[in-house]
């Protein structure tokens, strides 16, 4: 793809109500022709991306076609499920709230999470906060994890996590998602509808999602949009201000845990320029004065761009069978 | 497999059925492939997402 | 002086190549440009140094000139432990 002329937001700017006609129309086709489903099912977290995809799917299939679950537990923000009934409402799906915190504590999410913490800070108990952050390599380092942990007087305290504490923490961390994704099949199940994903093309590129729990879906309407194009679209399709000018987190951890200290080298508006900019082989010295960053940055944010790619393949990947099953093709 | 082979054939292999009754699995086969095909597709998307390999 | 790379040779090849049918590498080459040893990789590859040689492998030493090849981790590993 050859370089624009000028870098900057503009390049991201779409016409929404084109985007909005082709995504039901596509969704139509998708859910009725493909899938043969009667409706669709979504998770509603309150955030941009599952509110755009619950009023695209409103206006493609019309809200008797539409049923919402909110899916709230533990270490969820309150403002989430707030936001996710404020949606519903908004758009008049019929909804369901389901407390999956039992179900997680069943299954020892919570414990096999504290298990690990506990290894790295032994006092950390049941009213204690914690989050994780990467570290290393924006400054030109090795990427490792810290934990982050919050003591109930409110003193913050940190240390590198070893691998064998991370892989645990995100691992039971993982049973959240897949427990979701789990309530969210037994619905289509009993309806006969298809289950929506709501990635954005920057986590469904940068592999940013749990294999067989939120990457798992049967139609993905936003995965080829840039988060800055949905929040174009939310405000276009109406939704309410909070849903519009709400900041992304992963509202996975009790401590909040903005994308970009977890995962992404940017916060989105950036890291959507940023990506695009790759994409399109924008050169670093460009791309770091559109975005006012060094252009060692720049080029480390390449890097990691397509390390992601390659460390996250895996995700997307259907199983490997010794041989193809010729009867089924794909 | 034409109808006419099918009635030995399936003598030979000791199914007890009839050759009919082997048409109507046969059947079954292929419509159960499409009814859950939809069960090994990936996630469908609207626009191909060209960095992703499909 | 003493050896570390042959046993990091072969906790490498073990864990990151399955066995020694992956690509070959020299003691120059670097796992991250070899694309040997991921994000992930380094943390496991940083707990074999802690376990094996008893080393603390402090935040600051989580860089390339320490971890990425063969021959950093023998000057890093010598440094450490033989000051």
């Amino acid at each position: 793809m050859t370089p624009p002329a000028r870098l900057g937001p503009h390049v991201l700017d779409i016409d929404c109500a084109a985007e909005a006609e082709r995504i039901a129309t596509w969704m139509v086709n998708a859910v009725g022709g493909t899938l043969h489903r009667r409706g669709v099912i979504i998770a509603m977290s309150g955030g941009v991306d599952s509110s755009v995809c619950a009023a695209l799917a409103v206006r493609a299939l019309g809200t008797k076609k539409v049923y919402g679950l909110l899916l709230p537990e533990r270490d969820s923000s309150h403002k989430s499920a707030d936001r996710g009934v404020l949606v519903a409402d908004h758009l008049g799906v019929t909804y369901e709230l389901q407390d999956i915190a039992p179900a997680l504590q069943a299954i020892g999410c919570y414990r096999q999470r504290d298990e690990a913490i506990r290894v790295v800070f032994p006092a950390y108990a049941d009213d204690w906060k914690c989050k994780i952050a990467i570290a290393g390599g924006a400054k030109g380092g090795i990427n490792f994890f810290k934990l982050i942990v919050q003591s109930p007087d409110g003193q913050l305290q940190e240390a590198r996590l070893p691998i064998r504490e991370y892989l645990q923490i995100v691992a039971a961390t993982n049973h959240k998602q897949r427990i979701r994704k789990t309530v969210e099949y037994y619905h289509a199940d009993r309806l006969n509808y298809a289950v929506i994903g709501t990635p954005n093309r920057l986590e469904y590129d940068q592999g940013f999602f749990v294999k067989n729990g939120d990457g798992a879906a049967d139609i993905k309407p936003i995965a080829h949009l840039f988060k800055t194009q949905i929040y174009a679209l939310a405000r276009h399709l109406g939704l309410p201000d909070e849903v519009c000018n709400a900041v992304p987190t992963t509202d996975t951890y009790s401590l909040v845990q903005g994308q970009d200290e977890f995962y992404f080298a940017l916060p989105y508006q950036q890291m959507d320029i940023a990506l695009w900019a790759h994409n399109h082989a924008v050169p670093a010295s460009e791309t770091a004065t559109a975005l006012g960053i060094t252009e060692e940055y720049t080029r480390f944010i390449y890097a990691d761009i397509e390390a992601k790619r390659r460390t996250t393949h895996y995700l997307h990947a259907r199983p490997l069978l010794v041989e193809p099953v010729a009867e089924i093709g794909d | 497999m034409s109808v006419e082979l099918l009635e030995p054939l399936a003598a030979e292999m000791g199914l007890g059925l009839t050759a009919e009754q082997v048409e109507r699995v046969y059947r079954d086969i292929d419509q159960k492939r499409r009814s859950t095909r939809y069960l090994h597709l990936s996630a469908r998307l609207v626009g191909e997402v060209e960095e992703v390999p499909a | 002086m003493q050896d570390f790379k042959t046993p990091l040779r072969k906790f490498i090849e073990d864990n990151f190549m399955m066995g020694s049918n992956g690509p070959v590498f020299t003691d120059a080459d670097s796992f991250m440009e070899r694309r040997i040893i991921d994000s992930t990789g380094f943390l496991e590859l940083v707990l074999f140094l802690e376990e094996t040689w008893g080393v603390t492998v402090d935040d600051d030493d989580m860089v390339p000139e320490n971890l990425d090849s063969l021959d950093h981790l023998q000057s890093y590993l010598s440094r450490k432990l033989h000051p």
